[in-house]
């Protein structure tokens, strides 16, 4: 096991090696650079220009631009932001925070209420709330997110109900610990639908799926035989066979925990990372961008080998080498 | 007999053989959502491939006199008979100032007999009594439905004459007639405009007005002096700027201004002397002035000071909106609020507190309601028909005085309903709004979020800026002019010895360092100034720490010197933008209405009391008809392509327009910002959503059938290689991987050829994951006897891979493919919402969304949602048609 998870992080440096050399060609390859913006400025003298492309060392081939790059990561310097002129781990220090906050709570959300409902819709097969499920379910998977979110922010925008943008309201800092709770929570709440529905969906399909098909297994037709309690069938039996193929959608949702949020973020002006790339990627802020995704991409590989081990630690048919 | 006869359809029916096509269908019929989505995806196809038969207008035809125009009423009955589907011609637009939707109906009279008298306008003539005009409208002449319009429009030639354009009071009461140009060059048909409805009208065509104008006089240089009186409000300056093109602007503000003031100045006298009775125009001018007054200050206490500074779009708006009977009085506002902008902006340099400003504005709000009242006192001596001039003061006046209340109504109605987000959340959204707004006025940021304008809106609407607890960032705002003046002494200081290879001295030292310190000092006392430029600031307090240090360390202080005046640079230059911004108020054209041929002209439903009162002056109506466009089916309109090739004017339904009105427009799911059918638009953009998912889909499985099917079947070095390359591929997170290759090719390239490039974005991303599924099959395909059994006949690889093992994956694919596509539709919907696919004039799902993100556009125009659901049901139906399929080819349900 120890050996295999090893390993596994072993062939990640090459594959993150290449994955952020790609995105780093991709960038250099794009028409135009972050200077752009002053060339087109007539009032920025081509002095001054020179001066920031040898400041920000936009004048170096970019192999060599890379190589600086990769020594600096080495050191676990990601490089300086053009556009905020700061660090970059400052500045995405500074917005993790609510991404992960927001990502969690979606993640927790479409999981927690996906697993209950699928298990539920399956249970109660074929019932009126299993058709009623099974459509919410169908809609989730069909609506666009950020369609749902525009959706959300409309009610929310007639009703007054929830607020439309932000993390925290004004008063924020002037409130007690529990306040402050509740406040965020309750700025949370629409982006967390908005984001979590679609998986919320996805996983109560799946959910129902492999429970239906385990409570067709013989052996929990044999357990029933035997004379065990329902409940004993069900949950002891049935569920926890059930939930195995489960354990690698979990992977995929931990890889995804970063990423995933850019248009809702956008959306409900949510202060999180999404946003910081997304004008990151359009304004050429390379070593942002860079540093981006590098953390998504090592979320992703991650996810995956945390879904492998935790997959091998359920099902005792799964081992690892 | 009967019974060896059913014997035999027995023993007929068992052995009919269907073939595996047919089982799959039946099976999949069996499946009844997935026969609901193939269903919904038929009408969908069918929908794209006729999009131009089944749009009424032309999708990119823009109509701003209908920006977001809710779906057009559709009527049945005219004067209480049925008589069809019918729609009335209409307006509507987002009043910026109040931002309320507004949307009007107006009837256009076609008939009216009065006084015995019957008049006919219509087809391609107008009569009037015996007179018949007769007009063409290739030529540009129309018809008109104006009435009396109060104010005169003119020219001058410099041989003296002058040329009133078209109105006579005689028969401004009444008519409402069309004219042609020959006619308007004798003199002999005055257009009047008396109705809100009517002057839109003229207003929308005052381009072609001014034109009609200068054939008026011939020559452009024959004119001497035009004007235009002041009361045309709004519309003037976009109109005045377009005429002083070609005329003499100067003549034209002459004109306005000071020509109104010599007028005003003669005709003070006689009331001096004591002549004419002034106590009912005291009153009216009283309760303008109370009206006005209350009105401004609740402005002064809403934050009129940071709405003139930061000086955007809506606080134009609202000063001329707040000043409208001052301008209809021929006062100034336009001169004066320069002079106070600058005032302003003096006084906000010297670091002035800001009760100063307050009193500064309210002192000259009240100036020039005086004037206004001294206007009206002085006009009345000055009218020959004072009982008319009294009549028309306070029609204008009272007509004012209800707008205000409507405006004043409306933003205490919007308050109180926005009550609930007042206490939370203005105050958060003013600080994100100075924040945006600033950055992107400061730092000119390329991409400024959708929400930003939103906020701007709700920023200004709650008029919530000037509040007490933004205290800090006015301070803020003060020590910034400060922080210029240490600047500017820092400047001085090291001037005299920032020159490289020179020693300062110590007492020089000294006295740098202690500037630096002061500058230190009041930099770091920033509170809140915007985040962003609080960072700059940072920068610049941190290299002026720096140089401190190195000051201590006897170093010499050029570079850092340098450093500073480069973030000084910033400073100084952020707060020019800002002047700059405030001086914009000044030109109110330049910052431009987006509707500048509506303005803010009140519009009011134009009901047939209206006519009559107005029109007709109560002189009793006989009859009348107004007109009306009928809905018809396959109509004749503009010219589409009917399935891409022949050029077609047929279309599904429409209205019938006979003399091109350009108000009258059926829109079945609304208009969107620019006036375009919405419902058109989402037909046309079917084309794209719905093909976009099969191409990429086609173009994804192709890859990855060859590359899964070479990687199975051959294994080893070129498995592992190329199952790498999918891997990595896969683990650059799907979004991000699609912004960065779209940013990877260039922005402003036709919608065609971003459309060939989404596709191959998004194939570009789904491929690895198939391939790798695909691999799979192909892995344990390959196993079987069948294949070893080829492989042994001694096939080529090609031939077995083509013929026995890729066959074998089918089933999969089908299903897979089926339920990918929504993939493709979702991601090109989101990269256009995103603003980085299609791009406008053209229509797709996703980028027809864009327009909704702002929440006010969302609140006031519902419909422009619309698309979204149509990405659902596409979508929806996609999944259940896989699902279908899936069930279909389960070898269990083949039976």
């Amino acid at each position: 096991m120890l050996k295999y998870i090893i390993r596994r992080l072993i062939i990640m440096v090459p594959e993150l090696f290449v994955i952020s050399f790609l995105v780093f060609m991709i960038m250099w390859a794009a028409p135009g650079d972050f200077l752009d913006q002053y060339r087109m400025d007539p009032s920025v003298s081509p002095q001054f220009l020179e001066s920031l492309e040898k400041e920000l060392g936009l004048d170096k081939p970019p192999i060599i631009q890379y190589s600086i790059w990769l020594k600096n990561i080495l050191v676990g310097n990601f490089g300086y932001s053009f556009y905020y002129r700061q660090p970059v781990s400052k500045l995405i220090w500074g917005r993790v925070f609510a991404t992960i906050i927001l990502s969690l709570s979606s993640f927790f959300f479409s999981w927690i209420l996906g697993i209950i409902t699928g298990v539920f819709s399956a249970l109660k097969k074929y019932s009126m709330w299993d058709k009623l499920l099974t459509i919410i379910a169908f809609s989730g998977i069909a609506i666009p997110g950020f369609f749902l979110a525009l959706l959300l922010l409309y009610i929310a925008a007639n009703t007054g109900w929830f607020p439309i943008s932000g993390m925290v309201s004004i008063g924020h800092s002037q409130m007690g610990a529990g306040e402050r709770f509740k406040d965020i929570l309750w700025h949370l709440t629409l982006p967390t639908i908005a984001l979590g529905f679609g998986g919320f969906a996805t996983l109560m399909r799946y959910m129902r799926g492999s429970l239906l098909d385990v409570l067709n297994e013989d052996y929990v037709t044999f357990a029933r035989a035997k004379g065990l309690p329902e409940r004993k069938v069900i949950y002891k039996h049935a569920l926890r066979n059930a939930i195995n193929p489960m354990i690698t959608f979990l992977g995929y949702s931990i890889s995804g925990l970063l990423g995933g949020a850019v248009i809702i973020e956008n959306i409900f002006a949510w202060p999180g990372m999404g946003r910081l790339v997304y004008q990151a990627l359009i304004q050429q802020d390379v070593y942002l961008v860079m540093a981006s995704a590098v953390i998504s991409a090592v979320m992703l590989v991650i996810g995956n080998l945390i879904a492998d081990i935790l997959l091998a630690a359920v099902d005792p048919r799964v081992r690892l080498e | 007999m009967a019974d060896d006869k059913k014997n035999v359809t027995e023993v007929e029916f068992e052995e009919t053989y269907l073939s595996r096509r047919q089982l799959i269908w039946r099976a999949f019929k069996k499946h009844k959502l997935g026969m609901f989505g193939l269903w919904v995806l038929i009408v969908m196809y069918l929908i794209a491939i006729f999009a131009d038969f089944l749009s009424p207008h032309n999708p990119y035809e823009q109509s701003l006199i209908h920006s977001f125009a809710p779906p057009t009423p559709v009527h049945v009955r005219y004067k209480g008979k049925t008589v069809g589907l019918y729609v009335l011609p209409s307006v509507s637009f987002i009043d910026k100032f109040t931002s309320e939707r507004k949307f009007y109906e107006m009837l256009f009279p076609s008939r009216i007999v009065n006084d015995g008298v019957e008049y006919r306008i219509g087809g391609n003539t107008a009569e009037l009594g015996e007179r018949t005009l007769k007009f063409d409208r290739k030529k540009g002449e129309e018809i008109y439905f104006e009435f009396v319009i109060d104010k005169n429009i003119g020219v001058k030639t410099k041989g003296g004459k002058e040329y009133y354009l078209p109105f006579e009071k005689e028969y401004t009461k009444r008519l409402l007639i069309g004219y042609n140009d020959s006619l308007l060059k004798r003199g002999k048909i005055r257009v009047n405009l008396t109705s809100s409805t009517a002057k839109a009208a003229v207003l929308s065509n005052f381009g072609d007005f001014s034109r009609r104008l200068k054939a008026l006089v011939g020559n452009e240089e024959n004119i001497d002096k035009l004007w235009l009186d002041e009361s045309l409000e709004r519309i003037d300056v976009k109109w005045a700027r377009t005429v002083s093109k070609n005329v003499d602007v100067k003549l034209f503000e002459e004109r306005v201004t000071k020509g109104a003031e010599n007028w005003m100045r003669g005709v003070l006298k006689p009331l001096e002397e004591g002549k004419g009775n002034t106590s009912a125009l005291k009153e009216v001018g009283a309760e303008v002035e109370k009206m006005v007054l209350a009105d401004f200050e609740r402005s002064l206490d809403k934050g009129y000071i940071d709405d003139l500074i930061n000086g955007n779009e809506l606080a134009v708006n609202r000063i001329v909106a707040t000043s409208g009977n001052l301008i209809k009085l021929g006062v100034d506002v336009k001169g004066r609020l320069e002079k106070l902008v600058a005032r302003l902006s003096e006084l906000k340099g010297s670091g002035e507190n800001v009760s100063v400003l307050k009193d500064t504005i309210r002192e000259e709000f009240y100036s020039m309601e005086r004037e206004a009242v001294e206007r009206i006192i002085s006009g009345y001596s000055s009218a020959t028909n004072k009982k008319a001039y009294i009549d028309g003061v306070i029609s204008m006046l009272t007509e004012g005085i209800r707008d205000y209340i409507d405006v004043c109504n409306s933003r205490l109605e919007k308050m109180v309903k926005e009550m609930r987000y007042e206490e939370k959340e203005a105050e958060g959204i003013i600080r994100a709004c100075l924040t945006n707004l600033m950055r992107s006025e400061i730092f000119g940021s390329r991409y400024m979020p959708g929400e930003t304008m939103a906020i701007a809106k709700m920023l200004v609407s709650f008029g919530l800026i000037d509040d007490p607890r933004f205290k800090a960032e006015l301070e803020d705002y003060q020590k910034v002019a400060s922080l210029k003046k240490l600047y500017v002494k820092l400047q001085e200081v090291l001037g005299k010895v920032a020159r490289p290879g020179y020693r300062p001295s110590r007492e020089e030292m000294e006295k740098i360092e202690q500037t630096l310190q002061n500058f230190v000092k009041v930099a770091k006392n920033l509170k809140f100034f915007t985040t962003a430029v609080n960072s700059k600031l940072n920068s610049i307090v941190r290299s002026a720490e720096s140089s401190l240090r190195y000051l201590e360390r006897g170093r010499s202080v050029y570079y850092y010197y340098r450093r500073i005046l480069e973030g000084l640079k910033d400073i100084s230059s952020a707060k020019e933008i800002l002047e700059s911004v405030a001086a914009k108020i000044v030109g109110v054209g330049e910052i431009g209405f987006s509707y500048p041929k509506l303005g803010r002209m009140a519009f009011k439903r134009y009901r047939l009391e209206t006519v009559k009162s107005l029109v007709l002056n109560g002189k009793g109506v006989q009859d009348y008809d107004y007109k009306i466009y009928k809905v018809r089916f396959f109509l004749k309109s503009w010219e589409g392509k009917f399935l891409w090739l022949f050029p077609s004017r047929v279309h599904l339904f429409g209205v019938e327009n006979p003399d091109d009105n350009p108000y009258v427009k059926i829109f079945i799911m609304g208009a969107d910002q620019f006036g375009r059918d919405v419902w058109s638009r989402i037909v046309f953009a079917s084309r794209i959503s719905l093909s976009i998912g099969i191409i990429g889909m086609i173009i994804t499985f192709g890859l990855a059938l060859v590359f899964g099917g070479i990687s199975g079947y051959y294994g080893g070095l070129i498995d592992e290689l190329m199952m790498r390359t999918a891997e990595i591929i896969m683990s650059i997170p799907g979004f991000y991987l699609l912004i960065l290759l779209r940013a990877l090719l260039p922005m402003d390239i036709p919608s065609t050829q971003i459309y060939i490039l989404l596709v191959f974005i998004l194939s570009f991303i789904g491929w690895a994951g198939t391939s790798r599924v695909i691999r799979g099959m192909v892995l344990s395909i390959r196993r079987r006897e069948f294949v070893e059994a080829a492989i042994a006949i001694g096939l080529p690889d090609s031939k077995v891979l083509m013929r026995h093992v890729l066959p074998n994956t089918t089933s999969f694919l089908i299903v897979a493919a089926t339920l990918r596509i929504p993939g493709y539709i979702l991601g090109e919907a989101s990269l256009s919402y995103l603003g980085l696919g299609i791009r406008e004039p053209d229509a797709s799902w996703g980028l027809m969304l864009a327009q909704a993100q702002d929440v006010y556009v969302m609140q006031h125009a519902p419909w422009l949602l619309i698309p979204g659901a149509f990405i659902f049901f596409t979508v929806l139906s996609f999944n259940f048609v896989g699902d279908g399929l899936r069930d279909a080819l389960d070898p269990r349900s083949l039976g």
